[in-house]
């Protein structure tokens, strides 16, 4: 009895200095966690200087700028998974019948797996790089709201990258008991509800981390804008991209709980033989309507934080303010809420009353509107401007072009005859990759381009930056025509082989556009491969930036905040450590 | 929603909205006119309530976001040095910014990014460009 009691005294002693030892740590990290440290701020020396080194700092760190470049990093690898998975599809697709992958489940495993990363772990993850690192610098905040949230925002995401993709690892270790999802990133029940592979499992909880990382940090954004703002900022000059990060911030705490619910009951119906799905239960069209009603307001999730990094960017190099900055916002606002009545626009073939049809058509036409109106804004800003043809700029106009033939021809779809007669056609697969590539990948490399000074102390090459530009455009051209031409000849997508009657689709055009489109694929590839070059070796050899305004926008009187932090970094910057406290190669000095 | 709330400006910088309202609105009232699919009080119910929730909540932000950028504009105007440079360009398109000659030359040639090569060094750097500390 004495000795229970002894060692339970032993224990609890062990706990206790457990605690203290803890709770003295956490003091430590509240010594590097600039809002928990009360005035240190970006530019201070007491917030960088207790960062600790190395590999140590990346995983600790609570800086906004950090995270920032964490989530750009993921973003990448994400990038060049889903990019690498889409290049063996586009190679599969060069001949009708399955001559390269071996078997119609390695296709659907890398078509579920392009899908789900190129949208959820490199879509997202790419704007909450720039979000997280210059909101705070461009509304004037010492950082973001929570700053461990948006830590721990971020480091749910690799768990969930893997879990994604553990079937594809996990098929050689177990003897393929364990395969990639192949469900297609819309998961349509049933059959993703009765797929007996445990990858679809793990695929899910993936899925529902990287939600819970996204509800996350459109929370700290939202309090940060409204909170953490400068005395100087207001609504009438916040400026553009702020504005599109809350509105995308707000759709997300609408839209991705509701992924999260549906994820479950897909998970209860796999395992534990509930009926949300079920056809005599539920109804597999139950999940469509879940589906969508989360995943159509995720199109604009995605789509308008690159819209406005374009609205930022593109009057930087024509001269001029944006014009309708105004018009910009409220239609932003408009895109927002109009977002969440149109989902069954993608339900129009499943059967559903046409009534019901109809009214999803009207307010999917409406949506069109706010839509185009940034279109005019944008041309409106280059009329009669002065434009610089940089490289941000470039990726800005090509950007607009994209968005023309990619919102039309999504205009087209909202008809519901016409989207009858496209509906699962690659007609639909051009449409959202002249979005999703031309537009949000497009807008992505332009704000890389415009920010690398910031972000690495460095410049680009100009000419690399420029050839990334026009392949990338070239390739996109080339291949998405195709693909909206194959969905004319009624091309079905999801589809591994071809090989079918030519009643159904001309065989022969059908294959000339397939190769066409795979030889877009590989121009985009290479593009990448010098995107990719371009930025590693300037950050490692680039010309090191010395003027604060390295895009000569006082000139126009458009020098802004962020730009302003980088001038102040610079003054503060020994002469012997020209490097920035931006990406913590260097610290800025004591004095 | 007071003329005094809403100047003449920010009505018209409300117009965006207002063309998806009344294209809604449009089909409200057609729906509620012409009815080609039989009556269905259910199914006429979710189809006229698609739309006029989508309506009366574009309604709602748009007027709740045009009050408080009213509302946010009305303070710059009154004390505008203790606030930072409004966002909004001028209305007149061909207005430009200040300095239009020394650009007019950027425009015409298309010059590539505004990097003086003064302002970069050339030679790379030996400094280690990823060690922290």
């Amino acid at each position: 009895m004495a000795g229970e009691q002894l060692a339970l005294t032993v224990l609890m002693g062990v706990f206790l200095v457990g605690v203290v030892s803890l709770v003295s740590r956490m003091e430590n990290l509240r010594a590097y966690a600039p809002l928990t440290s009360g005035d240190a701020g970006y530019g201070d020396s007491a917030a960088t200087g207790h960062k600790p080194s190395g590999l140590l700092r990346w995983l600790t760190t609570v800086d906004h700028k950090d995270i920032g470049i964490l989530y750009g990093v993921y973003a990448t690898v994400a990038f060049v998974w889903g990019g690498l998975a889409v290049m063996l599809m586009r190679v599969e697709l060069t001949t009708p019948a399955l001559d390269v992958l071996g078997s119609t489940g390695v296709y659907n495993g890398l078509l579920t797996s392009h899908g789900i990363t190129m949208l959820f772990l490199f879509g997202t993850p790419i704007i909450a790089a720039f979000s997280n690192y210059f909101i705070p610098l461009l509304i004037g905040a010492d950082d973001m709201a929570f700053p461990r949230i948006n830590g721990i925002a971020f480091w749910l995401l690799p768990p969930a990258a893997l879990l994604i993709w553990a079937g594809f690892f996990l098929d050689p270790l177990t003897g393929g008991t364990v395969e990639a999802a192949q469900t297609s990133w819309v998961m349509y029940a049933p059959l993703s509800a009765e797929q007996a592979n445990q990858g679809v499992d793990l695929m899910l909880l993936g899925l529902h981390l990287s939600g819970i990382s996204a509800t996350l940090g459109a929370i700290n954004f939202i309090v940060t804008i409204f909170t953490e703002r400068s005395p100087d900022v207001n609504w009438a000059n916040l400026d553009i991209f702020s504005w599109t990060i809350l509105t995308q911030s707000a759709l997300i705490l609408f839209a991705f709980p509701l992924l999260g619910s549906a994820i479950i009951m897909l998970l209860l119906d796999r395992n534990f033989q509930t009926a949300f799905f079920a056809v005599n239960g539920g109804s597999p069209i139950l999940w469509q309507h879940l589906f969508w009603f989360f995943g159509h307001p995720e199109v604009y999730i995605l789509v308008l934080p690159p819209m406005g990094l374009v609205s930022w960017i593109l009057p930087k190099f024509s001269g001029r303010k944006l014009f309708g900055y105004k018009f910009v916002i409220y239609s932003t606002l408009a895109i927002g809420v109009l977002s969440f009545g149109v989902w069954a626009h993608h339900m129009f073939s499943t059967g559903i009353d046409p009534r019901i049809r109809a009214s999803f058509m009207a307010v999917s036409l409406a949506i069109a509107i706010p839509s185009a109106v940034k279109t005019f804004n944008w041309i409106a800003t280059m009329w009669n401007g002065n434009i610089r043809l940089t490289a941000p700029m470039l990726f800005c106009i090509g950007f607009v072009a994209n968005f023309v033939i990619g919102g039309i021809t999504g205009v087209f779809l909202a008809a519901i005859p016409i989207d009858l007669v496209l509906h699962d056609t690659y007609y639909v697969v051009g449409h959202f990759h002249w979005i999703v590539m031309g537009m949000i990948a497009f807008a992505a490399f332009g704000a890389i381009y415009y920010w690398f000074p910031i972000v690495t102390g460095k410049m680009y090459q100009k000419r690399l930056a420029k050839m990334h530009f026009w392949l990338s455009e070239i390739g996109v051209v080339i291949t998405f025509f195709a693909m909206l031409l194959l969905g004319y000849l009624g091309m079905p997508r999801r589809y591994a082989t071809y090989e079918f009657n030519g009643l159904i689709a001309p065989l022969s055009q059908v294959t000339t556009l397939h190769q066409v489109a795979t030889l877009g694929a590989f121009i985009i590839l290479f593009a990448q491969i010098i995107w990719v070059f371009n930025l590693v070796q300037s950050y490692l050899e680039g010309p090191v930036v010395e003027t604060e305004d390295p895009w000569d926008l006082k000139e126009t009187g458009q020098y802004s905040r962020e730009f302003e932090w980088f001038a102040e970094q610079l003054d503060s910057t020994d002469d012997d450590a020209p490097a920035l406290a931006a990406d913590g190669r260097g610290e800025p000095s004591d004095d | 929603m007071s003329s005094r709330t809403f100047d003449r400006e920010t009505l018209l910088d409300l117009i965006v909205n207002a063309i998806p309202l009344a294209m809604m609105a449009f089909f409200v009232g057609v729906f509620v006119l012409y009815n080609p699919f039989g009556t269905d009080i259910a199914n006429q119910a979710i189809q006229l309530s698609i739309v006029v929730i989508t309506f009366s909540a574009l309604v709602l932000l748009t007027y709740f976001s045009a009050r408080a950028i009213s509302n946010a504009e009305a303070e710059l105007k009154a004390d505008p040095e203790e606030f930072a440079e409004p966002q909004a360009a001028a209305a007149d398109p061909s207005e430009l910014t200040s300095s239009d000659e020394s650009h007019g030359e950027t425009a015409a040639t298309g010059r590539d990014e505004h990097v003086d090569d003064e302002s970069v060094e050339a030679e790379p750097t030996d400094e280690e460009p990823t060690d922290a500390e």
